[in-house]
């Protein structure tokens, strides 16, 4: 029971005895039914409810996509009522914030959950910022049908979507790592990227054609493929800061570094500090399916007021080069203290 | 850049002012948490169209039961289609009027004016048709009240089926804008009930049940209306844009969103309803028709409401109501305009006397001559030739000439004992006042031995009383008439005496006083103590003259109030009586034989007034176009003691007989008894008087209730006499109000007799735990009539609970049947799979299931599984697949949590049980089909199994391997 049903206890209490005192006054049969009717109806209303309840289902559905900042996209909630009672009192209470932005309220949303089938609710949200969108549930209720008894469930449902962070225009930074003292090197078939040539080797099934090595396949009548190894001073390492001061910033500029680095070609890492157990988790990255997953897993760590991250590393690993730090809305790249 | 398809140059929809709020608060969420929830929405659009026709569905209900039950009630018929399909009509525009904003402001203008226009062209028949509804009414009241009369309204057109049908399409299109307002526009059952339940009382209050198919109706709206009402926010839709779902409110605590409508949950709602309404009546149908009428009780409460609705259906909601303020119910001599008394109990008057007579003592202030215009007045008038009241004699003439009394006998002389009719005044239990007791009670009475009268004095103390009249009692000395003393029998050398010893006394009174003077507060006054009887000798003093006059001024009746009385006498059989008492003609006859035929009429009267009369606190007013004597004789038949009096006067006046109203106060021997002793002494308080007769002084204090009207009848020779014709009452005094005793009253059942008229059975009052106790078992004893529904619903609750496991178990046997016809093993293992798992949960529910396991409805959960949800299930329990299982979008319990506690997956608690789910899961996975013979062997080896946990449990056989 909620304090919420008091009212709708003391209003049947009070049709009760009035039922009462109309059966007592008039003495006839049908007034005595009727009393009794409205003494017969909280248990009903109880066993019916009860026993819909337990059947009902929930379910969340956020967008499959990641979403950028400032669109507005929808969470699909689900109400699977397989009885034949409608249970049209069905109070969920959830909570959805954007991780970064912690909201500390608790909504509730009464919906209607008709009987023999799914109702369907839309809920549409707006955000201007990047981070984790989480949805929660944290539990159902459903009251009866005369509001007396509420009956409840925790219904641990979370559901979370990544909002990437808004296009951010990055000037040119002179990223490329050309290998121009390198012997045997070959230009990247790809523009920019120069690479140590390994071997040329027969094709395998699942060889990219832009690497075939077209000149030797024709001379042996047979497909040869060239096959690269990068060198492993030229991987840049990007090391995202997230602070609680240009939060937004910080993670603008790492994204739209990530991308601008893919587009050049180039394959690096990304080194993610956790505050709280001061680790590092490094995530290379070769195209942008791999560039959100660790965005991703940037959103879930916390966003201090100070990170410490770039000290930690250094004294974790202090033989490490490359490493681009994009902190306090700046990238600060390996050889110059500040370029943008 | 993409080209815009918006039109730059057309503006933003306006906001109103509660969208720009929560624009604004949305704007504060997203700054704040960079989230913000903007919109929320069903995906089965609620149907505008079809809300608003559920609703005008539940408004037809609504007031198609309604009217239907209250028409049907009192037997009238009515044009089944022309009221069925107009109130269908009338509803679903009214319904529709909420569709959106333009069919709200234009349809309201056009129903208004179409409203109009119908009430004007149909007046004749919709006013006859609800003239013919209210005649019925009050017939079926009549009848329910052994009322003699009752108002009756003239109906202009004569043929009521039609008439009816149209006053019910009137009504119910009047009806339908109230229920719109109740049901469309805020769904509120309280609104509802009171707009549709309240008529029906009109049946209810006189047992009548209106027919089935109605009260369905009502009981289908009404449950849904109690259920929509409390679900999502099934208001105005025409306030709400159409894509807006929800409501949204922002509260600290966050947000709360709450729908509009569900269109299909509103339909399943009223038609589960619908269902229920009439599955319900339909089954307790036998207890409406089982007749209680002969074991009919009432109830204090009710009874009280008796008058009141008498009232009304003699004399409308006007008779209610006091025209004027009267003490006691008297306003000196006017008449009807007192519908109900309410005494308050305060005192109007200390008296003291020393009590020497065990008959009630009245106090005289009023003397009614003439009447007309539901009023006696206190002079005599007579209507001239143009038909005004022309004032022939002035009050203080009438006082001058008045007052001539019988001579008292000698006190002591045995001529003073009341016998039968000889009796002035009975003693006759009044109004609001306790018997007489007997005589040995009384201290002085019967201890008088003296042989002649004597003077009492009595002091009153007029604290509350009517301020223009003194108030005196019977044979007391009034100086303002020289004469009166001798009038009244009174001898002259007794007042001479009196005038010696109380000087003062003599000077000061005087009946009617002067203009601007107000009463005497305090005054004493010397009087005859008397006893009430009439064999006491001729009065010399009266003179021919003034019989002459007596005759000529006291024989007055209105020719209105003359032809009510006759109607009166024509109809009843008292006036066959008084005619074969009359018979021989009056002027025949001797003085005495002519005092004792007067005696007789009156006796008869009186008689008659006790037999076939009620006495009442609260007859209603008279209309005001009618006369009271003659409403009261022939309508109303109910009434307090100005009734009784006026009536009897004009009654006796219309036979020839002098007679004249009088007002004033009764005190009763009741009052006197409990009068406060203030001196033993009387001594000054008497003259002449024995000493035996003195008993001590008491003070009495006299209460608006004493209040009262009697009459004075004129015995040739004798001179006037006092005669009370106001019948004795049972009815008690409610007193002041008081919520305990309504409900108390409520609870005390009470038996109507076969003139509509109710005595409790009960009347004692609490005064201590016995009679508390006692109070209990009569409430107890009082709801005793509810019993019988109670048993028969809970008998049919019963057998419906036990009918639908029956049901289920030969559903199920029957499926399981099928299957095996099929041969389709598959399925039926799975279904004796579904059985058995019941069975077991039934069982060891709490060894399955420990006390932290999640809230579930395990037995329900588990003889709910249908054959795929088994599946499932096995597939927790044997195989450990939760991938399976959606947890994350199912209300089912985590399938490890469920696994977990499974003894029967732990292989100690019972053997070989992967071997007894293995068919199981062949069933439920396999495409490969079970065989007929691992059916059987299943059903055994679960069979042996649930055997063996029941012995285990029984702590019989701590482990039985399985055969």
């Amino acid at each position: 029971m909620r304090i919420g049903n008091l009212p709708y206890i003391i209003t049947y209490f009070l049709a009760l005895l009035l039922f009462f005192l109309g059966a007592i006054f008039y003495r006839q049969p049908l007034t005595a039914v009727l009393f009794l009717l409205i003494l017969l109806f909280p248990p009903l209303s109880f066993l019916l409810c009860q026993s819909a309840f337990n059947r009902l289902t929930f379910s969340v559905s956020l967008p499959e996509e990641p979403l950028s900042a400032g669109e507005t996209f929808c969470v699909r909630i689900k109400v699977h009522n397989p009885t034949r009672l409608p249970l049209l009192n069905c109070r969920l209470v959830f909570s959805s914030e954007n991780l970064y932005y912690p909201d500390p309220r608790e909504h509730e949303m009464l919906l209607p959950a008709e009987a023999g089938g799914d109702s369907r609710f839309r809920l549409s949200y707006s955000t201007d910022a990047a981070g984790m969108f989480s949805f929660r549930v944290h539990f159902v209720e459903v009251t009866d049908l005369l509001h007396l008894i509420t009956f409840r469930r925790d219904e641990p449902l979370l559901s979370q979507i990544p909002i990437l962070p808004a296009d951010t225009q990055l000037p040119a930074l002179g990223l490329t790592k050309s290998p121009s003292g390198a012997e045997e090197s070959i230009p990247s078939p790809e523009g920019e990227l120069s690479a140590d040539l390994l071997q040329v080797r027969d094709y395998i099934p699942g060889d990219r054609l832009k690497d075939a090595h077209w000149k030797l396949s024709a001379r042996m009548d047979e497909l040869q493929i060239k096959e690269y190894e990068r060198s492993r001073e030229l991987y840049y390492v990007l090391l995202p800061v997230p602070e609680s001061a240009m939060l937004q910033e910080t993670i603008s500029l790492f994204y739209a570094l990530g991308k601008r680095l893919l587009a050049q070609g180039e394959y690096f890492q990304i080194a993610l500090f956790s505050p709280e157990d001061h680790s590092f988790a490094a995530i290379p990255v070769g195209n942008v399916s791999e560039l959100n997953t660790a965005l991703f897993r940037l959103y879930q760590l916390p966003a201090p007021e100070h990170s410490g991250a770039y000290d930690e590393l250094l004294r974790q690993s202090p033989e490490l080069s490359g490493v681009i730090r994009i902190e306090k809305g700046r990238v600060l790249l390996p050889d110059a203290p500040e370029v943008y | 850049m993409p080209a815009s398809l918006k039109n730059p140059s057309k503006k933003e929809p306006r906001l109103n002012r509660s969208e720009r709020k929560l624009q604004k608060k949305r704007q504060a969420d997203l700054s704040n948490f960079h989230v913000s929830l903007e919109n929320v929405q069903m995906e089965k659009t609620p149907e505008r169209f079809f809300l608003c026709l559920i609703r005008g569905l539940l408004i037809f209900m609504a007031v198609y039961g309604t009217l239907g039950a209250l028409v049907s009630s009192f037997g009238l018929s009515y044009s089944l289609p022309l009221v069925f399909f107009g109130l269908l009509f009338f509803s679903l525009s009214s319904a529709f009027l909420y569709f959106n904003r333009l069919t709200f402001y234009l349809g309201y203008v056009l129903v208004f004016v179409g409203f109009i226009v119908f009430s004007a062209a149909g007046y004749r028949y919709i006013n006859s048709g609800f003239q013919a509804f209210m005649n019925e009414v009050y017939n079926h009241y009549s009848d329910f009240f052994y009322l003699s009369s009752v108002r009756e309204a003239a109906e202009l057109v004569a043929d009521r089926y039609t008439t009816v049908s149209l006053a019910m399409l009137f009504i119910g299109w009047f009806f339908t804008f109230l229920l719109n307002i109740a049901i469309s526009g805020y769904m509120n059952l309280l609104l509802t009930f009171l707009l549709t339940f309240l008529p029906l009382q009109l049946a209810f209050y006189v047992d009548l049940v209106p027919p089935l198919p109605y009260l369905m109706l009502l009981l289908a709206v009404y449950i849904t209306v109690a259920i929509l009402g409390r679900s999502g926010n099934y208001t105005l839709p025409y306030t709400h844009k159409k894509e807006e779902h929800f409501t949204t409110a922002y509260r600290k605590s966050g947000l709360r969103l709450t729908y509009l409508a569900s269109s299909r949950g509103m339909l399943q709602t009223a038609l589960y309803a619908m269902g229920f309404s009439v599955f319900f009546l339909l089954i307790t149908a036998g207890v409406f028709s089982a007749s209680l009428k002969s074991r009919y009780i009432s109830n204090g409460l009710k009874d009280r409401t008796d008058e009141l609705v008498k009232n009304v259906v003699q004399g409308g909601f006007g008779s209610l109501f006091n025209r004027y303020g009267a003490t006691g119910g008297l306003s000196a001599g006017r008449l009807g305009g007192v519908g109900n008394i309410s005494p308050d109990f305060a005192t109007d008057l200390t008296v003291r006397l020393v009590p020497y007579s065990s008959d009630n003592i009245y106090l005289k202030a009023f003397t009614g001559v003439t009447y007309y215009d539901s009023a006696f007045h206190p002079y005599y008038s007579k209507q001239g030739a143009d038909g005004v009241m022309q004032k022939l004699l002035s009050e203080e003439v009438i006082i001058e000439k008045d007052d001539y009394f019988p001579i008292l006998p000698p006190r002591g002389s045995g001529n003073d004992a009341p016998a039968g009719n000889d009796k002035l005044i009975g003693n006759d239990e009044l109004s609001g006042n306790d018997a007489p007791v007997g005589n040995d009670e009384l201290p002085a009475n019967d201890k008088l031995t003296g042989n002649g009268n004597f003077f009492g004095k009595m002091q009153i103390l007029n604290l509350d009383a009517d301020t223009t009249r003194n108030l005196r009692p019977y044979f007391s000395i009034c100086p303002a008439t020289r004469n009166t003393p001798v009038k009244q029998g009174i001898s002259r050398t007794l007042v001479q005496r009196s005038a010696m010893i109380y000087p003062g006394i003599l000077q000061l009174f005087s009946e009617k006083l002067p203009a601007a003077q107000n009463a005497l507060e305090s005054y004493e006054i010397l009087y005859l103590p008397y006893s009430q009887a009439i064999n006491y000798p001729d009065n010399p003093s009266i003179t021919g003259e003034y019989e002459q006059y007596v005759y000529e001024t006291y024989t007055d009746v209105p020719e209105e109030t003359l032809a009510g009385i006759r109607q009166f006498l024509d109809e009843s059989s008292l006036g066959q009586n008084l005619q074969e008492l009359l018979s021989p003609g009056s002027a025949a006859l001797s003085a005495n034989d002519l005092r004792k035929k007067t005696l007789s009429c009156a006796a008869l009267l009186k008689r008659y007034f006790s037999e076939e009369f009620s006495y009442t606190m609260a007859p209603g007013n008279t209309p005001r176009r009618e006369d009271f004597v003659a409403y009261f004789l022939n309508t109303q038949k109910r009434g307090f003691c100005a009734h009784f009096a006026a009536s009897s006067v004009l009654i006796l006046r219309s036979l020839g007989i002098p007679a004249r109203y009088v007002e004033g106060y009764m005190i009763p021997l009741s009052a006197v008894m409990d009068g406060t002793p203030i001196q033993t002494d009387t001594r000054g308080w008497q003259l002449d008087a024995p000493k035996e007769a003195a008993a001590g002084v008491v003070e009495v204090e006299v209460t608006d209730a004493s209040a009262h009207a009697w009459a004075e009848i004129y015995l040739k020779g004798y001179g006037w006499i006092p005669y009370e014709f106001t019948p004795p009452s049972h009815e008690a005094y409610a007193g002041a109000f008081n919520p305990l005793q309504l409900f108390s009253s409520l609870l005390t059942p009470s038996v109507r007799n076969n003139r509509g008229n109710t005595t409790a059975t009960d009347t004692r009052t609490a005064s201590g735990l016995s009679d508390a106790l006692h109070y209990v078992g009569t409430a107890f004893q009082s709801a005793s009539f509810l019993t019988g529904p109670l048993l028969f619903i809970l008998g049919l609750l019963c057998l419906a609970f036990a009918g639908y496991a029956l049901f289920h178990i030969a559903h199920q046997a029957l499926r399981i049947h099928r299957c095996l016809q099929k041969e389709d093993y598959n399925n039926a293992l799975l279904l004796q799979y579904q059985k058995y798992m019941s069975i077991l949960i039934r069982r060891h529910s709490k060894e399955l299931f420990p006390a932290n396991s999640p809230s579930l409805n395990k037995p329900a959960f588990f003889r709910s599984l249908t054959a795929r949800e088994a599946k499932v299930l096995l597939s927790t329990v044997t195989a450990k697949t939760p991938s399976t299982v959606k947890t994350s979008a199912t209300s089912r319990p985590d399938p490890d949590s469920l696994s977990a506690p499974y003894s029967l997956t732990d292989p100690n608690s019972l053997p070989d049980l992967n071997s007894l789910l293995d068919p199981v899961n062949k069933a439920a996975f396999s495409p490969e089909a079970i065989t007929r013979e691992e059916y059987e062997g299943f059903i055994h080896r679960f069979r042996l199994l649930l055997r063996s946990l029941k012995t285990n449990k029984s702590g019989r056989s701590h482990r039985k391997p399985l055969s």
